[in-house]
């Protein structure tokens, strides 16, 4: 009687869940096998912090700290909604106390995630001027220098940052810096480190089995596949692991499987990134009008996400660029997305862009700015190689795929092919 | 069957039940839209690193330290880290970190320096590489191969900078699973204490958590749920919760600044200062060649000596500064002991006249509270030419008492805080008392504290579960099994139990079928009407690219009302179900 009862709730629950809205609910059903799921931790402190700030209207702290709870809610949920909710909360703690340093701190998260980086890179430096004793400020410094370019001053930054406190935050970012600068089992180590240190978030734990699992399916599908379920043991159903899974599978021409991990990825969290890959997917396997819809349905996400206040200038130019629409607009956005964000990155997508236009000469100029940092990243190299073959610079050009291709042979859904075919013919 | 793999299962079956009923109601694109609900679409192509993960595996809770109970020549030192563990933790459940030096620091000279330091590093070995799980089976002992994820310890003692091992391969016992996990969980315990070659007894594993409070109304300003406090009627915040902790048993001839076991509370040699700290390895953000990260130096990122410090005397801003400072450089912190703002809220919020309070160093400065913290007692803790420092002070030759009272010095028993500090010491409501002036006479004759000062309290007076009698006197963990998950279902767990029939229940049953049918038609019925409308969309950007923002703009208005019928039938149907869970739920 107990398992039918449990099963026909569990039954309605599956249809109610859809929209996922009744964590609430699921989580009665854990009850009674003791287990809670840990996204509602979030939830729960949500909920106490908020009535807190309705007794205590005055109390900046708790201004803060709901804020940063909203901002770890976006990490969990993608629903970019909260950044006003912060921006308000912000706005009122700022009448309390301007010289506040926390206040300045969260608005440049804000700023990140809506992708205005130098407004945020200003805000990071006035909390440090505030309190100059957060390592975290440092952090986010770093995090803008990254975004913008400017590699060497992260990694002062990121230093500072460490030297006053060791923890899973500053462990992370090293790993990153470490992968930008091409010491890969560097960036490995120092994730393995930020993820034995742990957070008190299990969202975070999870997030740092996934860029290690992202570094490790450059060559060995089979540890980052270990990775990904490591990331989704920690936290259940997490959308980038999912994604993971379905890169994997692509990369094993499981492109079924891929689409199946995309589409639950994109259920979970309606990313643009997740509808391309399962466009990609679809691509591959000739089902057109599933690539088309769910290209579409990228778009229709972009789309969201500039009505929210978030620019995608560069993300929208990259998708434009690969999958050959409206060149124009992945140039012109490239292009001022370039000037607010002089990175590696944003030469890369500016270099492609100009590419898919036919301005070889140009693309080059930018193509090796990417390369700065050294010949590390395999969709850099791909694209440079690309460039170099329409600028009869062939050994050089083949040089370079050859070498996208040893990095990675699994860089991209859709890309991996081109850059064979594109070797054959040099 | 083992109840981690249970768990699993149950979640895979559900997880397939759930994408089935999706794949089949929803088919289509309608499917992937209903998920496109208000504004919640976000793409990111940058690196967003979490910014404000807290570090709980290094984040000292409590530290306590007592002539034990039943060894009167012998100190335990307990020092408690991740807090507010769920005792239903999996998969990976709670760990102390491999790469965290974790200390218990004891100044014996009164000098603001460590003189004696226990230092545990901890060590994970995975038995079964091949899955991630935390135990493959019932444990049934500590080198039970279904411990998967088993710890181990080493215990180095520092004396006056002299380094040397005393305990190697010390087991941790595995957090408490449950009855099917973790069968006698005690015994599993017990076989983890271990008494070193130099005559110390340690213990490194879960527990649980001693402390008690008014957690919510502590960090809610000071709420003081029914006044003035001394009646109970607080909320423990800490109820249920489990911690990691590591405690030890030293005989007291090796705490002491000549090696003699005190037993007159004057002897200058019984007074002891304790705190602990967890240090995490500094990186080199660029590696050179031949870097390892693990051999990188140590960086202190968490102190703690007496109670409540960094919640109460510490402002949030410079949290990591006290973390990563030494007793030695306290005095940066005085002017927060000297004249703190805890004082101020008192008087503000109940309106207790406390005693005067100014700056450190001035006429008005608090000396009394300089002597709780960072002082000592004169006559009781306080050491001969003491450096004032932050260190929880213990006179090691006050022996233990039979009546013990929650409220130590403040009502007379000199054997508990802030004479070191005792289990069951109700900490917050003496640094309450101390705050709005109970122990200012004791510097000031004459002065007459305002009689609410004695009375204050966060009306919790004792932990959730009793301590034991003997070494680690720490209550056993909370069994994930058998515990409530904190927070979501408080009400459930509070629920009176009345007997239902198993009519009522079937009845119940019914009418959360009814409201569950009723809401997928409403979902069938609104997303049939997406559908088309997208279709519409669809068929309008395909023919006239140009006019898409718009196209895109109506069907986010669609979408948003969508969202508002959807949400609005998904509330009725849980209203349905809070109203019949008690009826649902029971046995």
């Amino acid at each position: 009687m107990q398992y039918k009862v449990t099963f026909i709730v569990l039954l309605i629950v599956s249809v109610i869940a859809i929209d996922g809205g009744v964590l609430l609910y699921q989580s009665h059903q854990n009850t009674q096998q003791a287990n809670i799921q840990s996204q509602s931790k979030t939830d729960i402190l949500l909920k106490k912090i908020e009535t807190e700030l309705q007794k205590n209207p005055k109390e900046i702290k708790i201004y803060i700290a709901l804020s940063q709870v909203y901002l770890q809610k976006v990490r969990e949920t993608s629903d970019s909604s909260y950044y006003e909710k912060v921006d308000a909360l912000l706005t009122k703690a700022q009448k309390i106390d301007p010289k506040y340093a926390d206040i300045y701190a969260t608005k440049a998260m804000v700023d990140y995630g809506r992708h205005n980086f130098k407004t945020g890179l200003e805000n990071a430096q006035k909390a440090t001027q505030y309190n100059p004793d957060k390592p975290s400020y440092y952090g986010l410094i770093g995090d803008a220098d990254i975004e913008l370019g400017s590699y060497n001053d992260a990694v002062i930054q990121f230093q500072k940052m460490v030297d006053i406190r060791p923890d899973y935050n500053s462990y992370t970012r090293i790993a990153y810096i470490r992968e930008l600068y091409g010491d890969i089992n560097g960036a490995k180590e120092a994730e393995m480190t930020a993820i034995s240190a742990g957070s008190s978030f299990p969202e975070n734990v999870a997030w740092s089995y996934v860029e290690l699992g992202k570094l490790d399916a450059r060559d060995n599908p089979l540890q980052a596949t270990k990775d990904f379920n490591h990331a989704l043991a920690t936290y259940p159903n997490y959308s980038p692991a999912l994604e993971g899974l379905g890169k994997i599978a692509a990369a094993k021409k499981d492109y079924k499987n891929a689409i199946n991990y995309f589409e639950k990825a994109f259920t979970i969290l309606p990313v643009a990134a997740y509808a391309m890959d399962t466009g990609d997917a679809a691509t591959k396997v000739n089902d057109t009008k599933k690539a088309q819809q769910q290209y579409f349905l990228t778009k229709l996400a972009f789309e969201k996400s500039t009505k929210s206040g978030v620019n995608i200038d560069l993300e929208n130019a990259l998708f434009l660029a690969d999958h050959n629409m409206d060149l124009g607009t992945a140039l012109k956005q490239a292009q001022t997305s370039y000037k607010i964000r002089a990175s590696i990155n944003g030469a890369d997508v500016l270099a492609w862009a100009l590419y898919k236009n036919n301005r070889f000469d140009e693309a080059q100029k930018y193509s090796t700015e990417a390369l700065r940092l050294g010949e590390f990243d395999p969709q850099i190299l791909f694209h440079a190689g690309m460039i170099d073959s329409k600028t009869h610079q062939e050994a050089e050009a083949k040089r370079l795929l050859t070498k996208a291709l040893a990095i990675s042979p699994y860089f991209s859904i859709i890309q991996t092919d081109v850059a064979h075919e594109t070797l054959k013919a040099l | 069957m083992l109840k981690q793999l249970l768990t699993e299962q149950n979640q895979i079956k559900f997880s397939h039940l759930k994408m089935y009923k999706y794949v089949s109601v929803f088919a289509g694109v309608g499917l992937i839209l209903s998920s496109l609900l208000g504004t919640n679409i976000y793409a990111s192509s940058h690196r967003e690193a979490p910014t404000i993960a807290s570090d709980p595996k290094a984040d000292n809770t409590d530290v306590y330290a007592f002539v034990s109970p039943d060894k009167a020549n012998t100190v335990t030192l307990i020092a408690n880290f991740l807090p507010f563990e769920e005792p239903a933790g999996g998969p990976n459940f709670y760990r102390f970190d491999d790469n965290v030096l974790y200390e218990i620091k004891v100044d014996n000279v009164g000098d603001a320096k460590e003189h004696v330091t226990y230092q545990f590093r901890f060590k994970t070995t995975i038995k079964n590489k091949n899955t991630f799980l935390y135990n493959t089976g019932p444990i049934l002992s500590l080198d039970d191969k279904n411990y998967n994820m088993a710890q181990t310890y080493t215990v180095i003692k520092v004396t006056n900078g002299r380094s040397e091992v005393v305990g190697r391969d010390i087991p941790v016992p595995p957090d408490n699973i449950g009855p099917k996990s973790t069968p006698n969980y005690a015994n599993l315990q017990a076989q983890s204490i271990k008494t070193l070659s130099d005559g110390t007894t340690v213990f490194a594993g879960q527990s649980d958590d001693p402390f008690f409070a008014e957690l919510g109304g502590l960090f809610d300003l000071l709420t003081i749920r029914k006044l003035p406090g001394n009646a109970g009627g607080g909320v423990d915040g800490l109820k249920g919760y489990n911690v990691n902790s590591i405690a030890i048993q030293v005989p007291t001839n090796q705490l002491t600044k000549n090696g003699s076991t005190p037993t007159d509370p004057k002897d200058k040699a019984s007074i002891i200062g304790v705190w602990s700290t967890a240090s995490r390895h500094k990186l080199k953000v660029l590696k050179e060649n031949g870097d390892t990260d693990a051999n990188g130096p140590f960086v202190q990122v968490s102190r703690l000596g007496a109670p409540l410090v960094n919640e109460v005397v510490i402002p949030l801003k410079d949290k990591d500064k006290w973390n990563g400072s030494k007793p030695k450089n306290d005095a940066q912190f005085a002017e927060y002991v000297a004249n703190p703002e805890l004082g101020g809220l008192l008087k503000s919020l109940y309106n207790v006249n406390v005693p005067p309070q100014g700056a450190f160093g001035s006429a008005t400065q608090r000396d009394d509270l300089i002597a709780i913290f960072l002082t000592g007692i004169p006559g009781l803790t306080q050491p001969d030419k003491v450096k004032p420092s932050e260190e929880l002070r213990l006179n090691v030759a006050v022996p233990p008492t039979q009546n013990r009272n929650r409220l130590g010095v403040l009502s007379g028993d000199k054997q508990g805080f802030p004479n070191g500090r005792r289990l069951a010491d109700d900490v917050v409501d003496i640094e309450i008392q101390a705050v709005a002036g109970a122990a200012y006479p004791l510097f000031h004759p004459g002065y007459t504290p305002d009689p609410l000062a004695t009375q204050l309290g966060d009306g919790v007076d004792a932990n959730d579960v009793p301590f034991r009698t003997s070494f680690p006197y720490l209550a056993l963990p909370h069994d994930g099994f058998s515990s409530v998950p904190h927070g979501t279902t408080a009400d459930t767990a509070t629920t009176p139990t009345s007997p239902v029939s198993s009519n009522q229940k079937a009845d119940a049953l019914k009418q959360l079928e009814d409201q569950g049918n009723a809401f997928n038609s409403e979902f069938k019925k609104n997303q049939d009407d997406l559908n088309n409308q997208f279709n519409q969309a669809k068929n309008e950007v395909n023919a006239n690219p140009q006019n898409s923002k718009s196209v895109f703009e109506k069907l986010g208005t669609a979408l948003d009302s969508f969202n508002k019928s959807i949400n609005q039938a998904r509330e009725t149907f849980n209203n349905k179900y809070n109203e019949l869970k008690t009826t649902l739920l029971q046995n």
